[in-house]
Order: structure tokens, then sequence, then C-alpha cells
């Protein structure tokens, strides 16, 4: 009976195929999204990432397409390819996944998907999802962004809220700009449960990983990794204490808590994040931010303030003597990865069309220890988010 | 004063009147389907919330192009959000990969159509356009 069924199915879909009023086809689906992204800092003196007095177009412009295949029986496979500015819009497949959706509160994932460490994690790149230019840097400042693994969901109903639980494990290869990250396993979950207009996010996640050296300068006192590669010229810790700088195959930990109100045209989002990476120089930053705004029909003004704060390993040194020549190297870097910043947003966004719109954010940057790159500045940004 | 009101509104009333009927909602499903679907289901179905029909079929959503009239009366009176905080909230489950994108028809005949042909489809129109080819489980 079910073959039938199956069969009168797709005997009826061909026929919508050839009819063509109706050439919807729900089986295959393409959806895009893209923004364009404008910035400057008005000062060449004050740099900010990679923006300063120029107007830059290209740093955050990217352009994505999303392709959907359903395969019938409640198999589908997702896959999102995104070109983005920055690296030089050559486009690359961001996601690529099946979906198994079991019933309506089982669904099973496999394949490389994004890492959903954060509120907005699943759509960082769609700026049309969200009120900002883009979402606050101190908190969504990942060294990665998608794992390749599996993801179990199981949506339910507790009393009156909605409950989301999602587990994950997987493992993440991926060289970003200073070098390769290695995560041998990552694994953990998020619990999202709310009511329509109030919801709360709980993520926790554990991994074995292994970072390159995030302070600048560490490579000139670390002795060399490989011993036939040659050692740095001058004085180099030892192999111990190194090993408590690097964060090679070392343990780490993510967690974090979001709450996110939308009351009529008000709305209110908040996100604090701690990530540790155990024996290693990684100053275990915490971020946060707290956003409000209010919708007046197609404008949306909105304010936000975020911090990022770091906690320095100083014990670090407990393992060097304080006549060793390399001593007040390391105190200088380790003191280095101090950071205590904040950043002030005030931005409004105009709905000029249904599918399409146009915002500005000006941002004030403040950092409280000086350390390398650390100007206080003021950042324009303008963008145009889509999706069709 | 009092009577001025009084006759402005009695002028209006009709106007009014006429409006809310023209615009009434009709969520419809394949007659074959033979489903009972709440309000609630239905809420849930539009939302992606749920993703199979009460008798296991994949639930596959038709909506009218976004810039209707209809389709802003759909998203106050059925799902009760403002449309274009709808249609915020479906690019998330798009780009998630959370759910399949809708199926936006045209007009009223074309959505009629797709639903007369699939069991498994579900959709709205005025409900002025109602006929036997379709079954309205909800009129809003």
């Amino acid at each position: 009976m079910r073959i039938k069924e199956t069969c009168i199915n797709l005997g009826l879909s061909t026929l919508c195929i050839v009819t063509p009023a109706h050439a919807d086809n729900d089986r295959i689906h393409f959806n895009g999204f893209g923004s364009i992204v404008a910035a400057t800092t008005f000062d060449d003196e004050k740099p900010y990432f990679s923006y300063d007095d120029d107007l830059n177009f290209k740093n955050e412009s990217l352009f994505g397409l999303q392709v959907r295949g359903d395969m019938g029986e409640n198999l589908s496979a997702t896959a999102q390819i995104i070109a983005r500015g920055s690296e030089d819009h050559d486009a690359e497949f961001d996601w690529a996944y099946v979906t198994y959706a079991i019933d309506n509160n089982w669904t099973i994932k496999a394949g490389r998907f994004r890492t959903p460490f954060f509120e907005y994690s699943d759509t960082i790149d769609v700026g049309y999802t969200y009120h900002w230019v883009r979402p606050p840097k101190f908190v969504y400042v990942p060294l990665f962004k998608n794992l390749d693994g599996l993801n179990i969901t199981y949506a339910s109903q507790i009393r009156q809220f909605d409950s989301t639980l999602n587990f994950f494990y997987g493992s993440v290869q991926e060289d970003i700009p200073i070098g390769q990250v290695d995560l041998k396993f990552v694994y953990g979950g998020s619990w999202r449960i709310g009511v329509d207009w109030i919801s709360m996010r709980f993520s926790y996640f554990r991994s074995k990983l292994s970072i390159p050296a995030i302070a600048p300068g560490l490579d000139n006192i670390l002795p060399p990794e490989d011993p036939s590669a040659p050692a740095p010229s001058g004085p180099t810790v030892s192999e111990e204490v190194a090993d408590a700088i690097r964060a090679n195959d070392d343990r780490g930990a993510f967690g974090s808590i979001s709450l996110k109100v939308e009351y009529d045209n008000f709305f209110a989002v908040a996100e604090v994040t701690r990530s540790e990476i155990e024996d290693s120089i990684f100053p275990d930053p915490l971020g946060y931010y707290a956003s409000i705004g209010y919708t007046m029909g197609k404008f949306t003004p909105h304010l936000t303030y975020e911090v990022f704060d770091t906690s320095p390993r100083n014990n670090i040194l407990d393992g060097v003597s304080e006549s060793d020549p390399v001593y007040s190297t390391l105190e200088g870097i380790i003191e280095g990865t101090d950071q205590d910043n904040t950043i002030i947003t005030i931005g409004v966004r105009y709905d000029f069309h249904h599918s399409a719109s146009l915002k500005f954010d000006f941002s004030k940057i403040n950092y409280d220890k000086d350390g390398p790159n650390r100007i206080d500045t003021q950042l324009f940004s303008t963008a145009i988010s889509f999706v069709f | 004063m009092l009577r001025i009101i009084t006759i402005v509104f009695a002028l209006i009333y009709p106007l009014l009147q006429a409006q809310a009927v023209e615009a009434e909602v009709a969520v419809i499903i394949n007659p074959k389907a033979n489903l009972d679907l709440s309000n609630e289901d239905i809420q849930k179905l539009f939302m992606a919330k749920q993703a199979f029909l009460p008798n296991g079929e994949k639930a596959t959503i038709v909506s009218i192009d976004s810039s209707s009239a209809l389709f802003q009366e759909f998203c106050a009176k059925v799902v009760n959000k403002g449309s274009r905080q709808f249609l915020s909230y479906w690019s998330r489950l798009i780009f998630t990969g959370k759910a399949a994108p809708m199926i936006t028809a045209t007009s009223n005949q074309d959505i009629k159509e797709l639903v007369a042909k699939n069991p498994n489809y579900i959709g709205f129109i005025s409900a002025a356009d109602l006929d036997d080819t379709v079954k309205a489980v909800k009129t809003y």
C-alpha cells in the first residue's frame, strides 16, 4: 500500500513539472544570501582589524548560496557555498551535510556544519537575520567555524515551553591565517528553551585541540617542536615550560549562556561566553554583550555594549627562574595577553525591501590594557544584507 | 460632536466590514488527506516546529508572495507575527538547514492547484476563493 502511494506521489510530481504554471518543485531548493559591507575608521593612525581611513568594501562582504535536495523518505542533503571578500571571493563549501528527520522530535545530521557555539553561529553569515552590520566581535571570535561530525537534535514541548536539545560530536582541521587549528575531537551540546517572546540558550563543549601560538613574539623563545628544525637565535625556554605554553593536544572547554527577548517591537539579547585551554598560555577569555533595539515601522535603532576580558596565565613564569635571560621576554608576552576591551555600538537597520535591509553602525572601541595593535578607535560600518 | 462621530462611523462601518470579510484567510489541505488540525497544529506547521502531519506524512508548506496583502493577513492572524518578523524567522530556519523552504506560489489559484494535487501540502488562500478542490481546515 505504501509503495503504491509513493508511486502515485511520483506520478503527481511528474505532472507538476510538465505543467508550466506549477514548475515549483518541492525537491530541490536554491536559496541565497549576501552582504555588501563597507567600513572605515576615518583615521589611518587608528586602524581596527583590517580597516583604516579608506572605505573598504571587501573585507566582510560575502555572497552565499544554499542548495537543499529532498530525497524523500525524510532524507535531505544541504550544502552551503560561500564566496568571501576576505578570501578574494573564492567560493568554498562551508557546509555539506545530510539530514534524516525521524519524526517531529528527532533529527540526525551528519557531515560538515557550523559549530553551534553562539546564539547567532548558524546564521552569522546571513546578515539579514540580525540587526547589526556584524555580531559583537568580542564574543564572536572563534578560531574555527565549522566541524565535521554528527549532530542529534531532540525538539519537544515542556509544558508551554519549546525545548531543543542538541548533541554534537566531531573534529576540526582548519587553516587559519596564523597556522593550523586541529581538534582531534570536540563534543558537547546546547539546550534552548523558551516561548514565543523569550528564550534562553545554554551550550557547553569539550575538546582536545592544538592551535598555533596566539601571542606575538612567542616563536622567538620557544624551542623548535621538530628537533631537526633550527632553534631561534636568542635564549629559549625549557621543554617543560614550552609545553605549559603551547596549546598542543590540550583539553579545552567552552561554555555560553544567552537570553533573548522579543516583545512587540522591543527586543533585547545578551550573551556570555567563556573559553579555556588547559596547560597553555591561552588567557581564557570571558566575552559578553547586551543589545537592545526597538522597531518603528521600517527602522530599527539599536544599542550594544560588549566586553572582552582575559586572565593571563602568570603561573607559567613559576617554571622559569628570574635570572633566566628569557624571563623578562616571557613576562612581557604574558602581560601582553592581558586584555580588557569594550565596544559600544549604536546603529540602525532600515528594512527598505521585504528581503533586503540597509544598516549603519557606529562603534567606539576602547582598550583598557596596552598591547600590540590596541589603539582606541571608532569604526563606521554600513551594509546591505539580502536573502533570495 | 457625538452626532458627527456617529455619522462618520456609520459611513465607515460597512467599509470596515467589507474589508474584514474580504480578507478572511483559509488554511487549506488536500481533501484526501482527511486530517483534523487544531490551531496549535497549524501554527506549529507554519513555524516549522512540527515537520510531520498527524498522519505521519512530511508536510510541505505553500505560501504566497510575501509582498501580497494575503501574506500580511496570514502573518497577523495565523502565526501572530509581523510579516517581516515571520520572513526573518524563516530565513533563520532555511539558512540553518532546519526546514525545507516554503514553496512560494504567485496566486490563490496556484496554491489551490498545488494543494489539490499533493496530499501532504498545506497552504492558505483568501476564504473567498475556496472551492471543493481543497479542504479548509480553519478560517481566520
